[in-house]
């Protein structure tokens, strides 16, 4: 009978994640006032970066169509997660509607992606806290500021009085994984 | 025609678990998702601290893997190997990876020690060969491989379903032979060893394929190890860590069998001769396959369950 457990034990669960690190830099983009998007730039791990670009360019410099391929292959997918960035606006979330200015370089054997998301409703923080929180909800890929670092969030042109606090959301834990996501809570005064 | 047996039921295999194409949902570039999908922890604050060490545990996988891709074959590669070898132990305890097809073999059969290693040998050959392949055409096919593992049930439930059914057939050519050899034995009112040269080459085959359903899964760490591998073009240190893998397996599926011979001389000492020991030897045969069949099955139905 205990011969016969050990063979019929549960399959173990692969918990393998996350298998993406990225460290994320953010900055605020406002207009008149308004919060409509944000400048961001991801720093992928080594590894992914390999698997993206087997046979990275003996000078380390992508051309045009490398560029074109890495967005293709391992960007342009990510519109089905908006791009890892929730925000909210008190209860109201709101959603990255577009991303424009895509680049990809090679640092150090890491990619580093560029680009600027847009928000579908452009939000004035003046009339209510706004959260911005990074994570991928499948916890596939791993987003963090590096090292906690809170220079990671930048309020760009924001309005007089406001402010950005980098901080772990306890409010929207990733949902199923039990994580507080590292996010951006914007405020004025 | 046991080449053409075993090639046959390997590609078969091959072609069913590369037809649902499950083993790619990475954000980047698989299907959409949705947390519901791939959520397995409930939202309990305890689990932070579980979360943050796995988190941990993943970049330092993640760190050892790029320093294995900078300097290999350096004490980085030593260490791994050594784990891989202890991961094929562990991980062979656990689940499928051919326990019950090996301690099969020597339930329904007075087998050699040296047939019951081979078979070992085979499972984890089998294991290391369909990983070598699942990565290759993940590779060729896909052009790049950073696959992720999460959705095996497809080859779960290929895998545990063809073993369950190779476990029925084994156990109607191991019911039939037994029932010849009750019979004659009984007429002749002694017992000794007849050898149905027939039915044993029968269950010889079932078990050969047996073997190859249990190896042709390549588990998850072979998979990501050999895909990591591949991914940073250090080849032969991730063939070195799937090889230490399998002969980790080997040992552990080798030790089961040991374990299941033991148990079969045992419950054949007493007694020694007699229609007893005839009945106790085919009830020991037919143990093997419904060992087989309980595992396989078991598996088959919590794959499908998703647990």
């Amino acid at each position: 009978m205990g011969l016969f457990l050990i063979f019929a034990m549960p399959p173990r669960v692969a918990s393998a994640h996350p298998h993406v690190f990225i460290d994320n830099r953010v900055k605020s983009i406002f207009h008149d006032g308004r919060l409509t998007g944000f400048s961001v730039e991801w720093k992928l791990d080594e590894l992914f970066s390999t698997g993206v670009l087997p046979h990275k360019p003996a000078d380390g410099r992508l051309s045009a169509a490398d560029v074109a391929r890495i967005r293709h292959d391992a960007f342009d997918n990510l519109r089905h997660y908006g791009y890892f960035i929730h925000v909210w606006q008190g209860a109201r979330p709101d959603e990255v509607s577009d991303v424009s200015a895509f680049s990809a370089e090679l640092e150090g054997g890491r990619l580093l992606y560029r680009f600027v998301a847009k928000l579908a409703v452009p939000l004035d923080v003046r009339r209510g806290p706004v959260i911005a929180d990074f994570y991928d909800e499948t916890y596939f890929v791993d987003v963090e500021f590096p090292d906690g670092d809170p220079s990671g969030f930048a309020l760009d042109g924001a309005p007089a009085g406001c402010s950005a606090t980098l901080r772990e959301d306890h409010a929207h834990m990733i949902p199923g994984w039990g994580f507080d996501p590292p996010g951006a809570l914007i405020a004025c005064t | 025609m046991h080449v053409i047996a075993r090639v046959l039921a390997a590609t078969s295999l091959w072609f069913a678990l590369l037809l649902p194409a499950p083993a790619f949902a990475s954000p980047f570039d698989g299907r959409p998702t949705s947390a519901a999908d791939s959520a397995t922890a409930p939202n309990v604050p305890a689990l932070h601290v579980f979360n943050e060490l796995r988190r941990d545990a993943a970049r330092r996988l993640t760190a050892a893997t790029e320093d294995l891709a900078h300097h290999p074959f350096g004490p980085t590669f030593a260490l791994a190997l050594l784990f891989a070898f202890g991961y094929g132990v562990i991980h062979a305890a656990g689940p499928g990876h051919g326990k019950s097809v090996v301690a099969s073999h020597f339930l329904s059969r007075d087998a050699s020690l040296a047939s019951g290693f081979r078979l070992s040998l085979w499972i984890a050959v089998t294991h290391v060969a369909s990983a070598i392949g699942v990565v290759a055409v993940a590779a060729l096919l896909l052009g790049r491989s950073v696959p992720s593992l999460e959705d095996e049930r497809a080859t779960q439930l290929v895998s545990y379903g063809i073993l369950t059914l190779l476990g029925v057939v084994l156990l109607v050519q191991t019911a039939r032979g037994g029932r010849f050899a009750a019979h004659s034995c009984a007429d002749h009112g002694h017992e000794h060893d007849h050898s149905h040269e027939h039915q044993a080459d029968g269950r010889d085959r079932t078990t050969g394929l047996l073997a190859v359903a249990a190896g042709a899964v390549p588990c998850t760490g072979s998979l990501l190890v050999l895909a990591y591998a591949v991914a940073n073009g250090f080849y032969l240190i991730g063939f070195a860590l799937i090889l230490a893998i399998g002969a980790g397996m080997a040992l552990t599926t080798a030790a089961f069998g040991l374990v299941a011979r033991a148990m079969r001389l045992r419950i054949l000492k007493q007694p020694r001769a007699g229609e007893e020991r005839v009945r106790r030897r085919a009830a020991i045969a037919l143990a093997g396959p419904l060992l087989v069949i309980a595992s396989g099955g078991t598996l088959f139905v919590l794959a499908y369950l998703g647990a």
